[in-house]
């Protein structure tokens, strides 16, 4: 019992602590800016304390907090491993990239505002992975999107900052409303009504929930994972992105938020894997995305939007992982994403911020200038590429071997190409921004940047010696098969001949910038059609943009067509009917005496009968 | 009790005879003795919450034409209280803001306060009958009060031709709703209106279906539901921008609320049941109709205006789906609809004060000049397209659950697709007034005034405290509908 009470006095806090702090951020910052620091770091590290001691107390099922409505929205949060997990990322990430803040948002202007976002955001993100009532992980997961849009558009003087935070939150709420959709419809199918998942989960089980009502909440709840993982088609906001500060781009649109996705298709697959087509609809759109994103990566020549591409081509492998009901690969390889996207988002934004640009040709030779730098930012590419050892080789490993065990050849195929295009793409990133004579002069980073990158890189070469844990408490809550240690995961990736996979398109990746420097644009320069295609993002922009004007047009045209008809002319044809009506009329008022008589007459005849008639 | 019902609907109509006596006065004591009586009235409907609760209802008896069996007796119940606490809180902020904002142009003369103050009275009045012909008479003079506002004050040279649209299509509204009052009456033998849904169960469904007919098509002028919209962009736009807060905040809270109490709660479920995909349908096309419009529009109070209609699907879908939650959200959508535009208003006003256009097209980058006034816009409209910690999310998840809950899921869903839409022309307008680089002719713009700013903050705080603690306004709202029968499901 008190075990319960302190588990769901940690949920509670590591959520409450910094939607607080987000609120005092701006009363903090009226009696000067050290005081609103020590708010910022107060809440930033009590949420990442407090997230940290969840780990200890995960337990499978849900813990009761009290209601929010009351009689209609009870507090309800999950307590196992899948979602303390990523509370736990969004916690320590947060508070590691608010500590990079202090030097990279060093001496700009409304810092209240960039700091109480990201503050709310880390409150939204660790509710968001909490609730297991559904309404409230809506209301997250609208919170973590209002915070995207916010900081998206910080530089709001900026018409592409403003317009790319409306794309992101525009986008997304396509999917936003999917999930309202899913929610909604589970509510009514269950008796009694619940918005509680696992309760949900039970009622389906029960067989309560009819084949069609399922089918569309399973397909709602995916529309939103897409939406908001950036999946195909809805991808297209996660690039334009990349115009939020670099440290948002690291915690918000590569480490954590996009992550919600991934882990609501994972917290729900094992219910609707009863929907016919609904894994096999996750895994293609995964296979597809990172394949087709990671292309895109390849040829892109801004630094920061080819690691957007990247994350969306990674976040496709996570997709494809729960497609293939390897929910704890998935898993497994959001938390190294993570560490090392973060890691190479950081090391990107080190050096936007002290050359001020984000296009690669204008980079080059920076190992010499910023080493320290440049060695972390390598560390990323290697886990990123799949390069043994580091994190993102043993877990990207775990997908491919899972499509390996059921024999999906095809899905093997495309997902080894995308491993192949992305050791191809993080060797160029590396090569364009750290190799060759530098041509800048500049220096290293402060501390408060180099610290947080030394950490992630440490985190990205170790991160896999905990996998053990995590596939523990995993398997647990029900989600996984097996425990995997460092020991176990070694002998799994030896064992598969998906291995085997990996190292050749590691090879043929690395081969590629081993011989052309730059194969995007060896490929550009070879087949010109294909690079335009890629240039141009496959043309899903242009796509939008002429839904939009038709949509538009749609409007310009009611609005002159219709509108003045429902305005003024119905007025008109109001007032020309009464005209009419007294117009004829009028044709009976002659003024002639002996018409007036008749008309009396009859008149007064036909109220007699009227009233003879009544009578 | 007779002292919370006689305060809060005798002050507005005192005060409005007293300044309707010295009608050209332009001093400052005028806005005050409005803002006075205002405030006496909303005391009298806090006096009403205090005292009745809000299962309790409290009732004012006289005798008013007995001989004819109409009676003037008021009364509250939640239904009302709901509407009577939004409609003061809107018109004292709107009436504080009206100090302010005539400050800069010599002050506003008594008159238009005078029919402000009738126009509240009409609000309080429609809240508070217990007669069908008492509650048209209150009805009609929210009518001619607002007409009157548009008419003398209008901001926009045409403002004569707009009122005179304006009253046309108003009392072709209002006539289809007295002859559908009038028919209830005939089929029922009772002008009392809380007796209603008693009475309406042992009436042949045949005639029932006429007047259901009648008393929609006249309230959908009212709530400009789409076909019948045609009045509102041009009257939002023309009319005194005061007024406009509370003929936006409060006045569409009492067609919604003629809605839920003459219609909803009234006749009975078996043969709303059978209208309800009709309702639906039209609702959606409503919902989606007035949001389209709202996002190709240039001017930042014709697109409020569509925003309004949108919203008015809204509550017709929450109605029409004639499911608990969805009464609830339509319910709870006058508080939170009202605050929510009468908030965005407030921020058209202060853009029209400050940077003297509300062209979206010169408009741009005032986020750093006004940053009170881009948060306030940004509030408001976030809260109409639903955003969670604001208080349009709570009346809106309920008017969407209902129409889950009504069965018809497709409609349901086109509803909630549909609410992408407001999302994307509130923060269309955000981006277009508040983002990008500043214009050149704006650049020595500054903030909002004193009471223009204060009202601002005010009611954006309100929707963020109503988005934080939603439990008593919800709590309000289902004890509400509880006592006109209407049982709220348990989770």
């Amino acid at each position: 019992m008190t075990d319960t009470g302190a588990v769901a006095a940690l949920a509670r806090w590591a959520v409450l602590i910094p939607l607080l702090g987000a609120a005092l951020v701006p009363l903090a910052a009226l009696s000067g800016a050290r005081l609103r620091g020590a708010v910022i770091a107060l809440a930033a590290g009590a949420t990442a304390v407090l997230s940290l001691l969840l780990l200890p107390a995960i337990r499978p099922g849900t813990v009761y907090l009290g209601d929010w409505v009351p009689g209609l929205v009870p507090i309800v949060v999950f307590t196992d491993g899948l979602s303390v997990f990523l509370a736990l990322i969004a916690g320590v990430l947060g508070a590691v990239i608010v500590l990079y803040s202090a030097g990279y948002m060093a001496g700009e202007a409304d810092q209240s505002r960039y700091y109480g976002f990201l503050v709310l955001f880390i409150g939204g993100m660790v509710g968001l992975a909490l609730s297991a009532n559904l309404l409230l992980l809506y209301v997250f997961w609208e919170i973590v999107g209002l915070c995207s849009y916010a900081l998206i558009g910080f530089a709001y003087r900026e018409h592409k900052a403003a317009r790319a935070g409306l794309k992101a939150l525009l986008t997304t709420r396509i999917g936003d409303a999917g999930l309202l959709v899913g929610i909604l419809t589970l509510y009514f199918a269950t008796t009694p009504h619940t918005f509680v998942w696992p309760e949900i989960a039970g009622r389906v089980a029960a067989g309560q929930v009819s084949p069609a009502a399922l089918a569309l909440a399973g397909f709602g709840f995916l529309l939103a994972a897409v939406a908001k993982s950036a999946q195909l088609p809805l991808h297209v906001w996660l690039p334009d992105a990349m115009e939020a500060p670099t440290p948002i781009s690291a915690l918000i649109h590569a480490a954590t938020m996009v992550n919600a996705g991934v882990y609501l298709v994972a917290r729900t697959a094992p219910v609707f894997t009863a929907v016919p087509g609904w894994l096999d609809t996750v895994l293609w759109v995964g296979v597809i995305t990172a394949f087709l994103t990671a292309a895109l990566a390849l040829v892109e020549p801004d630094l920061k939007r080819l690691l957007a591409y990247s994350t969306i081509s990674q976040l496709g492998f996570m997709f494809m992982a729960v497609g293939l009901g390897a929910i704890a690969a998935s898993q497994l390889h959001l938390v190294s994403h993570a560490l090392f996207k973060a890691l190479l988002f950081l090391g990107a934004g080190a050096v936007i911020h002290r050359f001020h640009t984000r296009l690669m040709s204008e980079m080059g030779g920076l190992g010499r200038v910023m080493p320290w730098t440049g060695r972390t930012f390598l560390v990323g590419c290697l886990a990123l590429a799949g390069v043994p050892v580091f994190n993102g080789f043993w877990t990207k490993d775990l997908i491919l071997a899972a499509a390996w065990d059921q024999g999906r050849a095809l899905a093997l195929f495309v997902a080894g190409l995308a491993a192949a295009l992305t050791a191809a793409y993080a060797f160029r990133a590396y090569y364009l921004v750290f190799c060759g004579e530098p041509r800048r002069a500049g220096e290293e980073a402060p501390w408060v940047m180099t610290v947080p990158l030394s950490l992630l890189a440490l985190g990205a070469t170790v991160s896999w010696l905990g996998t053990g844990v995590q596939t523990r408490h995993l398997a647990a809550a029900g989600l996984a098969h097996e425990v995997l240690g460092p020991a176990e995961l070694v002998a799994h990736t030896l064992h598969s001949p998906a291995v085997l996979v990996a190292l050749a398109a590691l090879a043929a990746g690395g081969w590629a910038v081993w011989c052309w420097r730059d194969p995007g644009a060896v490929l550009v320069r070879v087949a010109p059609d294909l690079g335009v295609m890629l240039r141009a993002g496959y043309g899903f922009d242009g796509l939008i943009n002429r839904l939009l004007a038709a949509g538009e047009a749609l409007g310009l045209a009611a609005g002159r067509r219709l509108e003045p008809s429902l305005g003024v002319r119905l007025q008109d044809l109001v007032a020309g009917g009464f005209g009419k009506a007294a117009g004829g009329l009028r044709l009976a008022q002659t003024g002639d005496l002996a018409d007036n008589t008749v008309s009396a007459l009859v008149g007064l005849t036909l109220i007699l009968i009227l009233l003879l008639w009544w009578l | 009790m007779s002292l919370g019902i006689g305060l809060s609907l005798g002050a507005p109509l005192v005060g409005a005879l007293v300044l309707a006596a010295r009608a050209s006065e332009r001093r400052p004591w005028v806005g005050n003795a409005a803002l006075g009586a205002a405030v006496a009235s909303a005391l009298g409907i806090a006096l009403l919450g205090a005292m009745t609760g809000p299962t309790g209802t409290a009732t004012l008896r006289t005798g008013w034409a007995p001989a004819v069996g109409i009676r003037f007796d008021l009364r509250v119940d939640g239904l009302s209280l709901v509407l009577l606490g939004t409609v003061a809180a809107v018109t004292v902020l709107a009436l504080v803001y009206a100090g302010e904002y005539y400050a800069r142009r010599q002050g506003a003369p008594a008159s238009l306060y005078a029919w402000i103050l009738l126009l509240l009275a009409g609000m309080v009045g429609t809240g508070l009958a217990t007669d069908i012909i008492q509650f048209y008479v209150f009805w009609e003079l929210m009518l001619v009060a607002s007409v009157a506002l548009v008419g003398f004050w209008g901001e926009s040279p045409d403002r004569g031709r707009v009122a005179l649209s304006y009253f046309v299509y108003s009392h072709v509204g209002a006539v289809l709703l007295l002859a559908g009052l009038l028919g209830l009456w005939a089929v029922t033998g009772s002008t009392d209106l809380y007796g209603l849904a008693g009475r309406l169960e042992h009436v042949a469904p045949g005639q029932l279906r006429w007047l259901l007919g009648l008393l929609l098509a006249g309230l959908a002028v009212k709530l400009g539901l789409f076909p019948v919209h045609g009045w509102l962009p041009d009257t939002y736009r023309t009319a005194p921008l005061p007024a406009v807060i509370a003929m936006a905040g409060a006045m569409m809270g009492a067609g919604i609320y003629a809605l839920v109490r003459l219609v909803f709660t009234a006749f009975p479920a078996t043969l709303l049941l059978p209208w309800a995909g009709f309702l639906l349908t039209w609702a959606v096309v409503t919902q989606l109709y007035g949001a389209l419009m709202a996002l190709v529009q240039r001017e930042v109070r014709r697109l409020a205006a569509y925003s309004t209609m949108s919203q008015m699907g809204y509550v017709l879908l929450g109605v029409a789906s004639v499911h608990a939650l969805g009464l609830a959200g339509s319910v709870m959508h006058v508080v939170t609809h009202g605050l929510a535009k009468a908030l965005l208003f407030m921020a058209v006003g202060a853009l029209l004060v400050r940077a003297g256009t509300e062209q979206l097209g010169e408009l741009g980058g005032l986020a750093a000049r006004m940053p009170l006034t881009a948060a306030a816009t940004l509030v408001a409209v976030l809260s109409l397209a639903g955003v969670p910690l604001l208080a349009g999310f709570h009346s809106e998840w309920l008017i969407l659950a209902g129409g889950f809950g009504s069965g018809y899921v497709i409609l349901a869903a086109a509803a909630t697709l549909g609410s992408v839409l407001t999302a994307a022309y509130g923060l269309n307008l955000v981006r277009r007034a508040f983002f990008g680089p500043l214009p050149r002719a704006l650049a020595e713009v500054n903030e909002a005034p004193g009471a223009i700013a204060g009202t601002m903050a005010v009611t954006g705080l309100a929707v963020l405290l109503v988005g934080l603690v939603p439990s008593p306004i919800v709590g309000l709202v289902s004890r509400a509908l509880a006592v006109v029968g209407i049982g709220w499901p348990g989770p």
